[in-house]
């Protein structure tokens, strides 16, 4: 087995989608077929689960219907999430950690077969199990982890959480907790309490089993301690360098000795060891048992699959990381991670650009005084950096930015998304500061500027290799702000509307990305009605064709519920939409996506800039009030036709939602959303589907 | 001619492809309505009465479950995204009480006149205009329709009657106003239900005045005014139309 793994792991890094070049990094993609899991219909799937459930004899009632609908919820929660395209499948760090999974169970060849690894995008450190034998590992914890051993430890407790049906008895005992009679009685602490305690029990459990596997396998038992350290240090910044301001500076731009603290905490507050009310035990604790376990180590290595594998893998994941950050808009944890990686890989063009980006989030950020953006929790040598930039104000940050944007555009004078960055910062610091383009000395021998707040900025633009062509395109973009602000005051002096000319979209194909659809019947006692929704979600890729058919537009749907082993291109376009709308509705102003040239790639393959994103939610009801219905149907007789029909039909209210964006100019182009006080049904959602798209190919944009 | 410029416009419109409003952008919608009255200001053909409001049933019964019913047909057009407009054809049938006297009546001397009942038939054709409501996706969902129609009646001995009783026919315009849901339980099949409630502009001399100072005449065509308002007064809506093109 291990053979064939190895092959298959030396095969799929000798194929081109897997050669990764570190300096121009690109992020990393499922590939391949697409597995079952993500391919097979929910409603089979909980069908399949349906008929395996068999009722123990000392099962009692409540904990059979528990399972009962435990097998619903995570069935289809669970494919919602592997939908969701933030999972990836048989990419390089997929296949790596699959091995190492396999490598640790070798001794367990039943529990082998059954599990299988995904990888999923999230900075979070933290991996999961389900019951059916699918691990989660997500990228914030790859890139943290010191050696294979580490992950071998991680998938071993994983491995326990499922050989022991963790999942679903944790869920079965909240379920039974929660319809116990005194349940309601307790405190919302209590309530908390009463549950985690038997979490944390299964944690226990769970790191016992680990050891066990572990003690069998080849691993190194001397280094595998410290996994509960990373753990620990899960939500510090992942930091391992110096900050040093002299890789901002340059020539006559040097940063005043203010910026720079003196002195930070040196380290973070030590946690209470009080677990009462976690799903977890205290990480001290689990370390403790893990320690006497492997008190006197014992033989073995720390790299079973292999070292370079290993390197290159968390090195990928700490390059997604950068890009994650960026996405989430966590620009402190991106300069922190970027300029670590910049220590190992010094040109990478990647790594700069992260540099650019998170300075120009920063930068913007602060220019909508944004308080959130100060990072003051940090310590230790991160502390330095985030001092550095707390201290700037929005104005040194944005000058700082637009230097690094311009640096990265000399490099690579084509790339889009830092033209635009660089464009839209500049445009931004223009409309707060009047007189921008008197701010800065344009050429060596030109005079220094007087009575500048912050002298040393009037530096920062002197010393590219062509600062006319940087000067050229200021000055361009300080002449569009100033028009612009004239125009405005122009407007609102005359107090009247103006005529502004207008034209069609044009819009001849549209794509619509993930439809949602959730159906909820609060009569019921599962109110939320997977089943039939999926069936709705089914046959909306036909609905949205006919619509658009109408309209004489092309359509292509992204839906992750209509998959097939050979839709691989839907859940990476999937994947990378689902980052770009996420970091959309993250921002508040519109500011240029830091995954714009991935957005607009994907865009020129789809040959359309037009991606929708739609949903509904349909609520039916107890129709309240029947008895006046039945006697006003006695009072007025001819009105009965009328009543008495809503006396047998429940009540419905449904809300339709459609956003349209343009990728390429981020602009929202429609949003419509519609609640209707009408039962659900077929002919409904179509005529919405169509009413989106019609609104679209009706809208006008400014000439 | 007319026929065929009809037949021009329908092939046209079949042929088109549809980039505007409506059920996937078919605009074009006929319905038949049946439009149930409760029997309360007009009697019904039976001579009927839900209730009798004026204590005095003349040639009438009461009958709680009485109701009049106006079948009509309409073509809507829908011309914006929440905006339609039609036209519609009704058949109007209602019960009324005529006055007669059973020897003529001498100047100067008192007299009185019998009752019989008969019914008042005729029709409408009525133009409308329906707004639908901003949470609608048209032709699903509220809507309001304010329409006028024109309506033609006369009284006959009974249902089947040919004979007119009166040498002219009753001409009068009504305004109302319609309140309702459309939904679609099948593909372009529609169905409402609503209400419905007008005003018909006949001589408000029934509201003004005794009827003992009327003549056996004036009683009739009074009560035919009165019927007709009635008729129109309040009604519901029940219907089912087909989105056609």
């Amino acid at each position: 087995m291990r053979c064939i793994l190895t092959v298959a792991l030396v095969a799929l890094c000798c194929t081109p989608a897997f050669l990764q070049d570190f300096n121009h990094y690109k992020t990393v993609q499922s590939q391949g077929p697409v597995p079952k899991d993500f391919t097979d219909r929910s409603a089979a799937k909980y069908a399949q689960e349906l008929t395996n459930l068999s009722r123990d004899k000392e099962e009692t009632r409540r904990e059979h219907r528990g399972r009962k609908k435990f097998y619903l919820e995570s069935t289809f929660n669970l494919d919602e999430f592997l939908g969701s395209g933030n999972v990836l499948f048989n990419d390089e760090i997929s296949v790596y950690t699959n091995s190492v999974l396999q490598e640790v169970l070798k001794p367990y060849p039943a529990i082998q077969s059954k599990l299988r690894v995904y990888t999923v995008k999230s900075p979070v450190t933290n991996a999961f199990t389900t019951n059916n034998g699918i691990i989660f590992i997500n990228l914030g914890l790859l890139a943290r982890l010191e050696n294979e051993a580490q992950l071998a430890f991680v998938l071993g407790h994983e491995a326990t959480h499922y050989e022991k049906k963790h999942v679903i008895n944790s869920y079965v005992n909240n379920v039974v907790i929660e319809q116990s009679r005194d349940y309601r009685k307790l405190s919302s602490s209590d309530k908390e309490f009463a549950k985690s305690s038997y979490s944390r029990e299964l944690e226990t459990e769970a790191d016992l089993g680990a050891i066990d596997i572990y003690t069998k396998s080849a691993y190194s038992k001397d280094s595998v301690g410290s996994i509960f350290d990373v753990l620990r240090n899960g939500d510090h910044p992942i930091f391992w360098t110096r900050f040093d301001k002299r890789t901002l500076e340059s020539g006559r731009y040097i940063f005043p000795d203010t910026l720079v603290a003196t002195s930070v905490k040196s380290t973070y507050p030590q946690e209470d060891d009080d677990d009462a009310l976690s799903t977890h035990p205290d990480v001290r604790k689990r370390k403790r048992v893990v320690a006497r376990k492997f008190r006197d180590g014992g033989p073995g290595d720390l790299y079973r699959v292999s070292k370079t594998g290993f390197e290159k893998v968390r090195k990928m994941a700490r390059f997604e990381l950068c890009r994650l950050y960026l996405l989430e808009h966590l620009y402190f944890d991106a300069l922190a991670l970027a300029t670590s990686l910049q220590e190992q890989d010094p040109t990478s063009v990647f790594l700069k650009e992260t540099v650019a980006k998170a300075l120009y989030g920063l930068a913007k950020a602060k220019l909508a005084e944004d308080e959130y953006q100060r990072q003051e929790n940090w310590a230790s040598t991160e502390a330095y950096l985030a001092e550095f930039f707390n201290r700037q104000t929005a104005y040194e940050t944005s000058v700082t930015a637009m230097r690094e944007l311009n640096k990265c555009l000399e490099a690579e004078p084509d790339n889009k998304e830092i033209s635009l960055m660089l464009n839209d910062l500049i445009r931004s610091l223009a409309a707060e500061q009047e007189d921008l383009e008197e701010s800065f000395v344009r050429t060596a021998s030109e005079k220094d500027v007087p009575e500048l707040e912050y002298p040393y900025t009037q530096y920062a633009f002197l010393d590219f290799k062509d600062s006319n062509k940087f000067f050229d395109r200021f000055d361009k973009q300080i002449a569009i702000v100033r028009k612009e602000i004239a125009e405005d005051k122009k407007i609102s002096r005359k107090k009247k509307k103006v005529k502004v000319k207008e034209k069609p979209l044009e819009v001849n194909k549209v794509v619509v990305v993930n439809p949602i659809y959730k159906k909820i019947d609060v009569r019921k006692k599962q109110r939320v009605r997977h089943i039939e929704a999926e069936e709705v979600l089914l046959d909306i890729d036909e609905k949205i064709g006919v619509a658009a058919g109408k309209l004489d537009l092309s359509s292509e749907v992204i839906n992750p519920n209509n998959l097939t082993s050979g839709s691989i291109r839907t859940m990476q376009s999937n994947s990378i939409l689902n980052d770009w709308i996420d970091e959309q509705m993250r921002s508040e102003k519109l500011q240029v996506s830091s995954i714009y040239n991935e957005i607009t790639a994907l865009a020129d393959s789809y040959k359309t800039d037009h991606f929708v994103w739609m949903g509904g939610v349909t609520v039916t009801r107890k129709r309240r009030g029947k008895v006046w219905l039945v006697l006003a149907s006695a009072a007025v007789p001819p009105a009965a036709p009328l009543l008495i029909p809503l006396v047998f039909t429940p009540k419905g209210r449904n809300l339709y939602f459609s956003l349209v964006f343009n990728v390429r100019t981020q602009a929202l182009e429609v949003l419509d959303v519609r609640g209707m006080s009408v039962r659900d049904n077929a002919n409904i959602l179509q005529s919405n589907i169509y009413y989106t798209l019609l609104k679209l190919k009706k809208t006008k944009v400014k000439v | 001619m007319r026929l065929c410029c009809l037949t021009l416009f329908i092939l046209g419109a079949l042929s088109s492809q549809a980039q505007v409003p409506g059920f996937l952008g078919k605009r074009f919608t006929v319905f038949l309505d049946a439009n149930p009255s409760p029997a309360i200001f007009a009697q019904s053909t039976s001579n009927k009465l839900m209730v009798d409001l004026e204590g005095e049933t003349h040639a009438a019964t009461t009958n709680q479950f009485a109701f009049n019913t106006r079948p009509q047909v309409t073509v809507e057009y829908q011309f914006f995204k929440r905006h339609s407009i039609g036209l519609s054809y009704n058949r109007l049938s209602f019960g009324t009480t005529r006055g007669y006297y059973r020897s003529e009546p001498v100047e100067g001397q008192e007299y009185s006149y019998e009752y019989d009942s008969d019914v008042v038939r005729g029709d409408a054709f009525g133009v409308h205009l329906k707004f639908y409501y901003s949470t609608t996706v048209a032709p699903i969902g509220y809507y309001q329709t304010l329409s006028v129609y024109y309506s033609r009646v006369n009284t006959f001995d009974d249902k089947k009657s040919s004979t007119r009783q009166f040498r002219d026919d009753f001409k009068y315009p009504t305004v109302t106003m319609q309140l309702g849901r459309q939904s679609m339980p099948l593909k372009n099949l529609l169905v409402r239900a609503g209400f419905e409630m007008g005003w018909t502009f006949v001589p408000s001399n029934f509201l003004t005045e005794n009827n003992g100072d009327w003549s056996a005449q004036e009683f009739s065509g009074y009560k035919v005014h009165q019927g007709l308002m009635g008729y129109y007064f309040f009604n519901l809506t029940l219907g089912v139309g087909y989105v056609l093109f």
